[in-house]
């Protein structure tokens, strides 16, 4: 706010009377009469200190009476104030876009309302009061920002139906896509009201306001939220087989201040678990859940964190799709019955046991005997050097790990080459194989593959031969061994969809120790793992659209039911053994449930993406303002209210003029009663004369 | 006066004054009522042996009767500058004027009964003196005395008193009419030594209404009339205040009296001299 302006400004000369009560108080005051009074002292005693106390009372009737004279008179002025960020050119003013944040954090619930609601409320508030000729529009911002009128509009009541209709979504927000679009409706030149709840996690990707707009932040968030959220929940593996071990690893995340302590519900098929989860401030916990499927099959479930203001992001749904059997297809050209041949190894190491490893399901193929039908069943590929495919063998390999096949291969001998797969990206490139006498050494890499450290001392391996390669720029990350020369020697990879893991490993024992070497079952059975393990949930956010690749038999129509039991739109892709669906961006988080005819052939969950978990807010302060650009912060409904308004002071000037003179009554009146009692009676005296 | 006809001082131990008069003195003398027996020694009044017992025991015994004095009354009038205040919006006879009708009236009840009466005027010191006497013309220059008096010099009770106490040659009544607003501790061991020597000791704290209360002025500009004090105020805002701590000074001095064994009366310049004293001593009369 600037200074204020009046609308009378003659009438400042009425101020002069400020000084009037001075005046009369020393014109009218009595003059003290000369009292020569014996109990001078008790009168001393009795009322140490409170003349202080009476004069500081003078001055404060006193002050008072000069401030209601102040009021009085500047309410004859008329005084305003005028809005200090008026655009400079007028037609700005009368170009307005309301940007309404409608991501998921603003169903967060404050004092018995969703940040949304008021939000909403004061946005139509805003529009109400747009003056007559103003053209207008609202932008609702969520994973894709909407307008609610496809261009500004000078019919403000329509607009106004519309806003009122509007309602939050489950979607994450993206203001700087919102703001892009307010800037083209704005054609260069408006103002933009900002409704939100400037979540960090969303605005910081703002790098700056529109440049040339007046943007007027109003921040609908009142106070610091109370919210824990589950951040992700993943099955381990994601595509589990029927008796084999699963975890369910939940990250719960503490949007608060204070350290907490959660209880998380799992409610999955008939498995119903809970535990406790402790919870850093502004940290995260993972609770796990440790489970086995009993039978193949779709399993729908959730889990779930006590509400709080933000209960939307307090539950997560999963899906898991259950398999009667993993296949792993192990190629190799090496007889399968030499007992110093790799495929005995391999096939030792990947089933000790039909209990050691349940669900499992080997096939053995020497790469020539390899046909269409294998290629397209297998989970897991898994290619022991030396190989030679064919290129159509190949070509449904890399199709198939794109499509979320695993593959891992071991590249020892002159087929290596042949088996770097340019079009799954592998993180290194071969150039010469090497040989050491002595034995090489692995070092562990960047990317630990055993969580037990103990577990993985490979330091007692040496390996005699090795393919020397060189790790491209920025896929260190994916190395899990490496050679002391720098070549890798293991590396784990996503491709597509699917996951490669690229060894760089002897199999044969004159090759190294490694071989018949406790750590080459575990390190199997690890690697086994964590190619089945996706490097992050497969979030399917609502807002944005999504496929779906489901089992299917048959030419029996698809369908997708949403969590409210509503068929959706499903278009398909491609048809076959499996069916990519292409499914429209989900409204609602959920389990979403794939039939064929009347069966369930798949299920799938859409969650709420976690940024909007993240409800901490961003400072405005720090928000870069574009070039010619005005921001103003509406802090509270009053500044909102007056945004861009001449305001009027007399109604407060008046309050204040009737507070002093309510106050100028009052005190003398109290201290009249405090300071003298009522008159003391002769029977009072009479009982002290005794 | 006519209030008082029926008014006599009496002391509430014995008299010992020069002369045979109504009250009863701890001297054994040669009046009517008979004592005690004593033996006779070297000395005695051989007209006091009873011989009939000497008859009867062959021993000499003096017979004892209890002689009945006359009462010494002696006041002590402080004529400090304090006793000047007569009010301010309620106008009354001056503290010090009150004083002397009040020693005026106690003087005539005291000689009208024979009594001998002493007055004496204090402040710093003691001023002057008048004797004890019991004769008419003792009422006149009491009465001379009291009319010549004037307010003057600051207040040291304690030191008058205790060049009356040098004064004094027997005890008797001792009436110090005064508003004891420097009653320090000087003054209390004074008392005490009054009391210590059976005297009966009356206080007559003379009070301007006024001193209650407060003047009824907006505004006033305070002095104390003993120093050099001032004190500017609107009496309006610390009347309570004032009050209750006045009152607590008058409750001090009664229990102070009380605890001596001395009466104590708040005398109110607004009142009636004569109504007051016999209110005074008809209840000194039934009290303890």
């Amino acid at each position: 706010m600037n200074w204020p302006a009046f609308t009378n400004p003659w009438m400042l000369a009425g101020l002069v009377a400020v000084g009037l009560p001075v005046l009369i108080h020393f014109l009218t005051r009595a003059r003290p009469q000369r009292i020569a009074f014996p109990p001078f002292k008790f009168l001393v005693a009795a009322c140490a200190g409170r003349q202080s106390v009476h004069r500081l009372r003078t001055v404060l009737l006193l002050a008072l009476r000069c401030l209601l004279v102040l009021a009085l008179a500047l309410l004859f002025t008329r005084p305003f104030l005028k809005p200090n960020d008026a655009p400079a050119n007028p037609q700005a003013a009368r170009r307005v876009v309301l940007f309404l944040d409608a991501s998921l954090s603003m169903r967060a619930v404050h004092q018995g309302i969703s940040l949304f609601d008021r939000a909403q409320a004061e946005a139509a508030g805003v529009l109400r009061d747009l003056p007559a000729g103003t053209e207008a529009a609202v932008i609702l911002e969520g994973a894709t920002p909407r307008s609610l009128l496809p261009a500004l509009s000078a019919n403000l009541p329509a607009l106004h139906d519309e806003l009122v209709k509007a309602r939050s979504t489950y979607e994450c927000g993206d203001p700087a896509a919102a703001l892009a679009l307010a800037q083209k409706l704005l054609g260069g030149a408006g103002t933009i009201y900002i409704f939100s709840d400037f979540q960090k996690s969303n605005w910081e990707g703002v790098r700056e306001l529109p440049g040339g707009i007046l943007c007027r932040l109003r921040p609908v968030v009142t106070e610091a939220e109370d919210n824990v959220a589950i951040t992700t929940a993943q099955l381990i593996p994601a595509a589990p087989v029927v008796g084999e071990p699963v975890e369910v690893v939940c990250t719960v995340f503490n949007c608060t201040a204070r350290p907490r302590e959660e209880t998380v519900r799992l409610e999955l098929g008939e498995f119903t678990r809970e535990t406790r989860v402790a919870l850093p401030p502004f940290g995260s916990a993972d609770a796990v859940f440790n489970l086995a499927f009993p039978r193949a099959g779709s399993f729908a479930g959730k889990v779930t964190l006590p509400p709080d203001d933000l209960p939307e992001d307090n539950t997560r749904y999963l899906a898991a799709n259950v398999g009667k059997s993993l296949a792993v297809l192990l190629v190799c050209d090496a007889d399968a019955t030499d007992w110093q041949g790799p495929p005995f190894y391999l096939g030792h190491a990947l089933v000790p046991s039909p209990q050691a490893a349940p669900g499992l399901q080997l096939i053995f193929r020497r790469s020539q005997d390899l046909d269409r039908g294998v290629l397209e069943t297998a989970d897991v590929f898994v290619l022991a050097a030396p190989v030679t495919l064919t290129g159509e063998a190949l070509e449904i390999i890399t199709r198939r790990v794109q499509e979320g096949a695993r593959l891992i291969t071991f590249l020892d001998g002159p087929t290596a080459p042949d088996l770097m797969i340019a079009a799954l990206a592998p993180p290194f490139q071969l150039q010469r194989a090497v040989e050491s006498g002595s034995g090489e050494p692995v070092l562990t890499g960047p990317h630990k593959l055993f969580q037990d450290l103990d577990a993985a001392d490979f330091s007692a391996l040496r390996f005699h031969r090795h393919l020397q390669n060189q790790v491209l720029t920025n896929r260190a990350g994916d190395v899990l061994l490496a050679y002391p020369d720098g070549s890798a020697a293991l590396t784990l990879s996503a491709a597509g969809q699917g996951a490669m893991v690229l060894a760089n490993l002897p199999l044969t024992p004159d090759g190294g120790d490694f071989i018949g070497h406790p750590l080459f079952p575990a390190l199997v059975h690890e690697l086994l793992r964590a190619v089945r393990h996706d490097a992050a949930e497969h979030a399917v956010t609502p807002g944005a659209a999504w496929m779906l690749d489901v089992p299917t038999a048959g030419d029996g129509a698809v369908t997708v039911i949403d969590p409210e039991n509503q068929p959706g739109a499903v278009q398909v892709l491609a048809s076959g053994r499996n069916t990519r669906l292409a499914l429209r961006a989900a409204k609602i988080p959920g389990v979403y449930t794939v039939k064929q005819g009347e069966a369930v052939v798949a299920c799938a969950a859409v969650n709420v993406d976690p940024q909007e978990s993240d409800t901490r807010p961003l400072a405005l302060e720090n928000l870069k303002t574009g070039a010619g650009s005005t921001v103003t912060i509406l802090h509270d409904e009053e500044e909102l209210a007056f945004a861009g308004k001449t305001r009027p002071l007399w109604p407060s000037l008046a309050a204040a003029a009737a507070i002093l003179l309510g106050l100028e009554m009052l005190l003398p009146a109290c201290w009249r009663n405090a300071g003298s009692a009522p008159v003391a009676t002769a029977e009072k005296r009479r009982a002290v004369a005794g | 006066m006519e209030a008082l006809r029926t008014v006599r001082i009496r002391p509430r131990g014995e008299a010992e004054g020069a002369f045979a008069g109504p009250h009863k003195s701890h001297f054994r003398g040669t009046a009517v009522e008979f004592a005690d027996y004593r033996e006779y020694s070297p000395g005695d009044d051989i007209r006091q042996v009873d011989w009939k017992v000497f008859a009867r025991t062959d021993r000499h015994y003096l017979r004892l009767y209890d002689a009945e004095r006359n009462l010494l009354t002696y006041q002590v009038v402080d004529k400090s500058v304090s006793m000047e205040f007569a009010g301010v919006v309620t106008r009354t006879a001056s503290k010090l004027e009150h004083a002397a009708r009040l020693a005026a009236a106690i003087s005539y009840l005291v000689l009208r009964e024979g009594d001998e009466l002493g007055l004496s005027l204090v402040d710093t010191r003691l001023h002057q003196h008048l004797s004890a006497a019991a004769s008419w013309a003792q009422l006149n220059r009491v009465l001379d005395t009291l009319g010549r008096l004037r307010a003057e010099g600051r207040t040291d009770l304690g030191a008058g008193l205790e060049q009356v106490f040098a004064q004094t040659k027997r005890r008797g009544i001792l009436i110090i009419l005064s508003d004891f607003l420097e009653a320090d501790p000087r003054f209390w061991k004074a008392i005490d030594l009054f009391r210590r020597s059976r005297f009966d000791v009356m206080f007559f704290q003379i009070v301007h209404p006024e001193e209650f209360e407060l003047p009824a002025v907006l505004a006033a500009r305070f002095l104390d009339p003993e120093g050099d004090g001032v004190f500017n105020t609107e009496p309006d805002a610390i009347r309570n205040l004032y009050r209750r701590r006045f009152a607590a000074f008058v409750s001090e001095i009664k229990a102070n009296c009380q605890a001596r064994g001395c009466d104590w009366y708040l005398a109110n310049t607004a009142e009636d001299v004569h109504g007051f004293l016999r209110r005074c001593f008809l209840a000194r009369e039934g009290g303890p």
